[in-house]
């Protein structure tokens, strides 16, 4: 029951992914990454629908955090975090568009939880 | 006395008395020692130009060896101008002089890679005595104008906004760096006589004089209000604070 319930929890959040809702602050960011891995190659829509709303949910994120870092003076930090989100942009973009079950998203886990924080 | 009463020369003298009207402003709003390198530049072009004009009358060809030998000061002056005019972008946020040295680095070897680029463009068409000196000036202006759009591209997006000062001071640096080597490249490139090059030269650098002038001392207020210093003793205090009026 458990499970199924998780299942269902993964799959509202990656619909709400890719729909480019909100999501609420410290959501499990590894169900999310399991329901894009399970993802087929196939459905280009929903590969495109994820990766546009990725796109804008690290733009986003991105801005509100650089006006953060520009107010406490650590604006040195913001590179290599905008390198991460951007190179985990290009990781997803790579992974739902091949579909390549090989390419594993777990690089991801990290900038997903700071994008969700 | 030939040399002085040339409209051209008259022209350039008209300039001269304009910054000098600048810099005067500058100083009566009290924003003199705010822009230190635009106020340098202002002081030093009058003083490069009135020794120019002094060269001139002594002998037939007195302006053009002051010319080519205090060509540096010029160059020199462009810098520090350009560099203030980063730092007036730059210099609101707090602890910033490490990323804002980075930044510069970088965006200035994007810039001097894209002049080095375009040094040869429109370069065969000059046949004056001048060339060297010329093609100097508008490749250090070319690098000047890349150098800062791209710093306005970023300084400008910030969600805190920009001063109007700022953004004056910024666009007439701009102005005047990309209308003179638009004048000096593609006028020529045109066909454009040196004294009509040189009429636009005065028309530009009055353009970037008139977004300079409008600069004043209620201009210096940004969209949001600067934020504190994020000192650690004090966000430990602040810490205590709000935990005891959470168990409180």
């Amino acid at each position: 029951m458990a499970a199924a319930h998780s299942r269902c929890r993964d799959i509202e959040l990656f619909a709400r992914l890719a729909l480019g809702e909100e999501l609420e602050s410290g959501v499990d960011v590894t169900a999310l990454l399991r329901r894009v891995e399970a993802m087929p190659a196939t459905d280009a829509d929903l590969a495109w629908s994820v990766i546009t709303n990725y796109w804008r949910l690290c733009n986003a994120r991105m801005r509100h955090y650089r006006t953060f870092c520009e107010d406490h003076g650590t604006l040195l930090l913001l590179l290599p975090m905008v390198r991460r989100a951007y190179f985990s942009l290009a990781l997803l973009a790579f992974r739902v568009l091949t579909g390549l079950r090989v390419v594993s998203l777990r690089r991801m886990q990290p900038i997903l939880a700071f994008l969700y924080s | 006395m030939k040399f002085v009463t040339h409209p051209l020369i008259l022209t350039w003298l008209c300039t001269v008395a304009l910054k000098a009207a600048v810099l005067f402003f500058l100083f009566r709003r009290g924003i003199v020692r705010t822009y230190p390198g635009l106020s340098l530049y202002l002081a030093g072009t009058i003083a490069l130009s009135l020794f120019r004009l002094y060269c001139g009358i002594q002998s037939k060809t007195g302006y053009h060896d002051a010319y080519v030998q205090t060509q540096w000061i010029s160059l020199l002056l462009y810098g520090v101008l350009v560099l203030d005019a980063y730092w007036a972008m730059a210099r609101r946020y707090p602890r910033v002089l490490a990323f804002a040295s980075a930044m510069a680095g970088a965006y200035g070897t994007l810039a001097a890679g894209a002049a080095w680029l375009l040094a040869g463009f429109g370069v065969p068409y000059w046949a004056d005595s001048v060339a060297n000196a010329v093609a100097t000036s508008r490749n250090v202006t070319l690098a000047g104008t890349l150098f800062l759009i791209l710093a306005r591209w970023w300084w400008f997006s910030s969600a805190s906004g920009v001063a109007r000062n700022v953004h004056r001071y910024v666009n007439g640096t701009i102005l005047l760096l990309a209308g003179q080597w638009c004048v000096a490249v593609l006028f020529r490139l045109l066909g454009a006589t040196s004294a009509n090059i040189n009429y636009a030269m005065y028309v530009i650098t009055a353009a970037a004089l008139i977004h300079w002038i409008r600069m004043d001392g209620g201009g210096e207020e940004w969209r949001r209000a600067p934020a504190p210093e994020n000192d650690p003793r004090q966000s430990l205090e602040e810490l205590i604070r709000r935990s005891r009026e959470m168990y409180d």
